[in-house]
């Protein structure tokens, strides 16, 4: 059987970094093509990246299909969306998938970014069947690829994606904190406790355990690493990982493959690089010298 | 101590956590609450349609049904509305509180909290005024 083929269009987080000092990462935000053979094209977020996807799209001669999953509504997933021209095209049909909010469903928040004082043109002009699918922390089925989803560290509903298909497991887990920032005193040793109260202000609810075991030796981890750790102690709170956290889950789950993602606005190509030397030298020093390297626009990975 | 109006429990915990849940549980009734507590959030908003407890304690991230999701049905319900809810999440962000208290959450705390700050706050949430009926 044919590779799962992935391909990156979008790699930055936070806001597009056009420009000579990104050209060799790119500067588009969260947009992956992601193609399981002999199923329905699946894309993952729609930052500015999609947009040149979308060019490609348009130069293919049969309708297009394709599933759209987003993780989080930040501007960084989704701006890409009323640039995306297959949207506009009758004929072709999209599945979109994401969080509703508790106040505001999938649909309408994506029809926000198109009201028209942000956009002028309505996502009632988009001409391809476009459905929207509400999801949570769940697991179902798209075609033959089984799609699992765990709520992830960042502000508001953020969901990491596993996508099991033939065997192979592809996880996405773009916009990811560590859990235990404000913790860790109460990790070590506990000390002697006799009263409930100190029991309760002593324990760790440690949601990472759950998430390691949804990441458990998947062949590809690709894993927000959007900080160094000497900035992340600036930013705790910022819903990203410093890409030792990467690294460290990437250790934990047993993966195959780490590709480090969401990378900084800040950052240079030769701070990117910079960040994959550091991390293969960490992966090193634990002793488990698997394939790590930067997301890059246009690279195409297969499984 | 508190006032239980006929009712099967005071506080109802709704958190993933088994130990968690358990630790909270056995913390309110040191303090003189009845405390029950579910693991399953599916299952939440009936149980407090059908037992009506004065608050509930709500985690955010939740595998069924998430907490922010849960507070909107118990604060949007009439039958519900002034059941207190209390936020008690490891997510700390402040957009997410601000969320929360947008929902109508009365309060929202963070894991691990210290044990006195949460008995406090619902202290106040269930001080009674006048014949039974409590302060909003």
């Amino acid at each position: 059987m044919a590779p799962i083929r992935i391909k990156f269009w979008g790699v930055r987080g936070s806001i597009p970094t056009p420009g000579p000092r990104t050209v060799g990462f790119g500067g588009n935000t969260s947009c992956l093509e992601v193609q399981f053979p002999g199923q329905p094209l699946f894309i993952l977020d729609a930052g500015s990246g999609i947009r040149e996807l979308g060019k490609v799209l348009l130069g293919r001669d049969e309708p297009i299909h394709a599933c759209i999953f987003i993780s989080h509504f930040h501007w960084d997933h989704i701006q890409g969306l009323p640039f995306f021209k297959p949207a506009f095209k009758p004929g072709n049909r999209f599945d979109v998938f994401g969080c509703n909010e508790p106040n505001m469903k999938l649909h309408e928040i994506i029809s926000w970014q198109m009201n028209p004082t942000y956009f002028p043109v309505a996502i009632e002009d988009m001409r391809a069947e476009v459905a929207f699918h509400a999801i949570g922390q769940q697991s179902f089925r798209v075609g033959e690829v089984q799609v699992c989803t765990h709520f992830l560290n960042h502000p508001g509903y953020t969901l990491g994606y596993k996508f099991v298909f033939n065997g192979k497991s592809l996880i996405y887990m773009c916009d990811n904190e560590p859990f235990l920032q404000y913790t860790h005193g109460h990790t070590g040793d506990k000390p002697t406790i006799d009263s409930v109260e100190e029991l309760f202000e002593s324990f760790v609810d440690n949601k990472e355990e759950a998430l390691l075991h949804f990441i458990d030796q998947a062949d590809l981890l690709i894993h927000d690493a959007q900080y160094f750790p000497e900035e992340y102690k600036q930013r705790i709170t910022w819903g990203h990982s410093p890409y030792t956290y990467a690294v460290e889950l990437a250790v934990k789950a047993r993966v195959k493959q780490l590709i480090l993602f969401h990378h900084d606005p800040d950052h240079d190509d030769a701070t990117v690089e910079r960040k994959v030397y550091e991390s293969r030298q960490l992966l090193k020093e634990h002793g488990y010298e698997i394939p790590c390297s930067a997301a890059r626009e246009q690279e195409i990975v297969e499984l | 101590m508190k006032q239980s109006l006929g009712r099967p429990y005071d506080v109802l915990i709704v958190e993933d956590n088994h130990e968690q849940a358990n630790l909270t549980k056995l913390l309110l009734e040191r303090h003189g609450y009845r405390a029950h507590y579910l693991t399953d959030s599916s299952r939440a908003f009936e149980q407090v349609l059908e037992d009506r407890p004065l608050v509930v304690i709500l985690d955010l991230m939740m595998p069924q049904v998430d907490g922010l999701h849960l507070c909107q049905q118990i604060k949007s319900n009439p039958q519900t509305a002034n059941t207190r809810v209390v936020i008690y999440s490891g997510k700390i962000y402040d957009s997410d509180r601000r969320k929360a208290l947008q929902l109508g959450a009365d309060a929202f705390f963070v894991k691990p909290t210290r044990a006195a700050q949460l008995i406090k706050k619902l202290n106040e949430l269930l001080a009674p005024v006048g014949n039974g009926a409590y302060s909003h």
